[in-house]
């Protein structure tokens, strides 16, 4: 079959011509939600406020099911959060990333888990620590079929 | 020589330190890309880190602990390699998608310290403190050396002065001196001073090495003795550019803050090949590359580029192969900023000065005479179809910029083998992709 290669890649109306046209011009009634649009919802300005501050993490274990930070989640950590006793913190320990509660008694700070199943870590003298930031939000996938803990 | 007595060369000085006037804080990221890889892995906060240059060239950033052993700024890397192993030092490639990112990141803090804020390179920025009134200054410099690392996890020091030399200067202080706990301000006369006199003139900011060597001839050893030194001796061997930097120091300000981002007038992209290349048709697509991500960065900034230069060269140290090296200047008939035409014009130029039979280690492009699209003139006899080529780029930056970086590109960029940068030990970029944001042990 033969067709003309031109015909299909331009258009007619399409030629070099200049049109007269300046702008369009509108007929009948304008909407009347026009003046009532707003920007759509975006979720970041509701789970991100400091931007500049915030670092993505994905969460690997088990330890933290019972407030809801599970194994494969993705956790947002805001470093300019000030962590405060009860706090989802992420924190630096013997050089390896943990998340964990944070538990202040006076002087005394533990780590404690969201699962009865792992002891509370005491904060020492003996080994590396530093707090990184706190945990600010827990993002779960729904489709991942774990909608039932089995334990 | 001999050097005037204190305000002797400068006798108004005195009156106008300290009243009005700006104030400005340097604040500097300490080892930056070093800082940035040590966010994310902990377990190296107090082991010696080195981060190597693009294509694992030279060192160009080290920690503290790195320092201590000795390796230098800029040392060759394949040099080391058997002492970076040997005494445990961790090496990494360098990874600017992930400085950049951080970079950003503390640029945007230190907004909020300050409504002029001169970003002066990737990890130092100018603030400008005019206006606040004096004795808040030691109480800012606090909060941004707190605030920073805490929010952005990258360690900072902050010096403050009535110049941006002097600012400058009392940064260096701050980071070099442990007992200043980094921060350093110069809020007196007595604060001057001491910070003069504890900085060589090699360490002044703008004293090159040359300067530095003519200073020292003449026995003045440190930036008190240069700032009192006679103005019209160092107008006379170093210029009106030494001459500056010495009114400078003496709380005379010359420079002020550059807030916006000043449009470049040459943007040049050349890299080292990771393998010497040979054939024209290798070269042809590593400048094609080179000379697209040049027309891409003209674009961004909305330029239009008068001159391309190209240039390429051998292994210098490879003594045992013959050298060459060449560059040609390829004048541009009209103003461009497209992909297509300036790629094309740029191996216009490879190829004049292309010799076959030579191992090639480095190629680059130069855009030169960049203008702004305003002083955009048609020529009478362009035959270029302006429109289309300009519309191909558009479309190309979209594609880009939404299905990432070279997704679409000329297909002589894209020549096998053409260029690759070697990268053997690149960290993951953990802020800006998905599938390489930190594991979180739980």
């Amino acid at each position: 079959m033969h067709f003309d290669e031109k015909q299909f890649s331009k258009p007619p109306f399409f030629t070099d011509r200049v049109y007269p046209f300046i702008n369009p011009v509108r007929a009948g009634f304008p909407s009347p939600a026009a003046e009532y649009l707003e920007s759509v919802l975006n979720p970041t300005d509701l789970l991100i406020p400091n931007p500049d501050s915030t670092f993505w993490a994905r969460v690997l274990g088990n330890s933290m099911e019972d407030v809801f930070v599970r194994n494969d989640d993705l956790i947002i950590v805001d470093r300019s959060l000030e962590p405060r006793n009860g706090h989802v913190v992420v924190c630096t320990y013997d050089g390896t990333f943990l998340t964990k509660i944070l538990r202040i008694e006076g002087r005394k700070r533990t780590l404690v888990s969201g699962n009865p199943l792992y002891p509370p870590i005491p904060i020492t003298n003996e080994n590396e620590f530093q707090l990184w930031g706190v945990a600010s939000c827990s993002c779960h996938n729904l489709l991942g079929g774990w909608g039932v803990r089995s334990r | 020589m001999k050097t005037n007595s204190s305000f002797g060369v400068w006798p108004h000085v005195a009156a106008i330190i300290y009243s009005e006037g700006g104030v400005f804080g340097l604040v500097d990221c300490n080892s930056f890309y070093c800082s940035c890889e040590r966010l994310f892995r902990p377990e190296l906060r107090t082991r010696p880190v080195v981060v190597l240059s693009n294509n694992d060239g030279c060192v160009i950033s080290r920690s503290k602990e790195a320092k201590e052993f000795g390796i230098q700024m800029g040392e060759p890397a394949f040099l080391r390699k058997d002492f970076f192993a040997a005494n445990n030092i961790t090496v990494f490639s360098s990874n600017y998608a992930l400085y950049g990112d951080l970079s950003r990141r503390v640029m945007n803090e230190l907004s909020h310290f300050s409504p002029d804020v001169e970003v002066y390179s990737i990890d130092e920025a100018f603030l400008g403190f005019s206006g606040f009134p004096k004795d808040t200054l030691p109480a800012i410099a606090k909060r941004i050396y707190k605030k920073i690392p805490k929010n952005t996890g990258i360690p900072v020091s902050v010096g403050m002065g009535p110049t941006k030399t002097l600012a400058k200067l009392a940064n260096h202080l701050a980071k070099k001196k442990d007992e200043y706990r980094g921060i350093y301000i110069i809020d007196s006369e007595e604060s001057r001073e001491a910070a003069l006199k504890q900085v060589s003139v090699a360490d002044i900011w703008g004293i090159g090495p040359a300067y530095a060597r003519k200073l020292e001839a003449v026995g003045i050893t440190n930036a008190w003795e240069f700032a009192k030194a006679n103005k019209h001796w160092i107008r006379k061997h170093l210029t009106v550019v030494g001459a500056r930097i010495a009114y400078e120091l003496n709380s005379i300000e010359c420079s002020s803050l550059v807030t916006v981002d000043p449009a470049k007038k040459t943007i040049s992209v050349a890299r080292s090949f990771s393998s010497m290349k040979d054939t024209r048709e290798a070269l042809e697509g590593a400048v094609a590359t080179f000379a697209s991500a040049a027309a891409y960065n003209l674009r961004k900034q909305k330029g239009y580029t008068n001159l391309i230069r190209v240039f390429v060269h051998t292994n210098q140290h490879r003594s045992d192969l013959e050298q060459y090296g060449c560059n040609t200047i390829v004048p541009l008939p009209v103003q461009m900023q497209d992909t297509i035409k300036i790629v094309r014009y740029a191996l216009h130029g490879l190829r004049k000065i292309y010799k076959r039979g030579l191992q090639y280690k480095k190629a680059g492009v130069i855009l030169d005479q960049i203008r702004l699209e305003s002083d955009q003139q048609n020529d009478l006899f362009d035959n270029f179809n302006r429109d289309r080529d300009e519309k191909i780029s558009e479309a190309m930056d979209k594609i880009n910029a939404r299905y990432g970086k070279s997704k679409v590109k000329l297909a002589v960029a894209s020549k096998q083998n053409a260029w690759s940068l070697r990268q053997e030990n690149l960290s993951p970029r953990y802020t800006t992709r998905w599938q390489d944001i930190p594991i979180v042990l739980s």
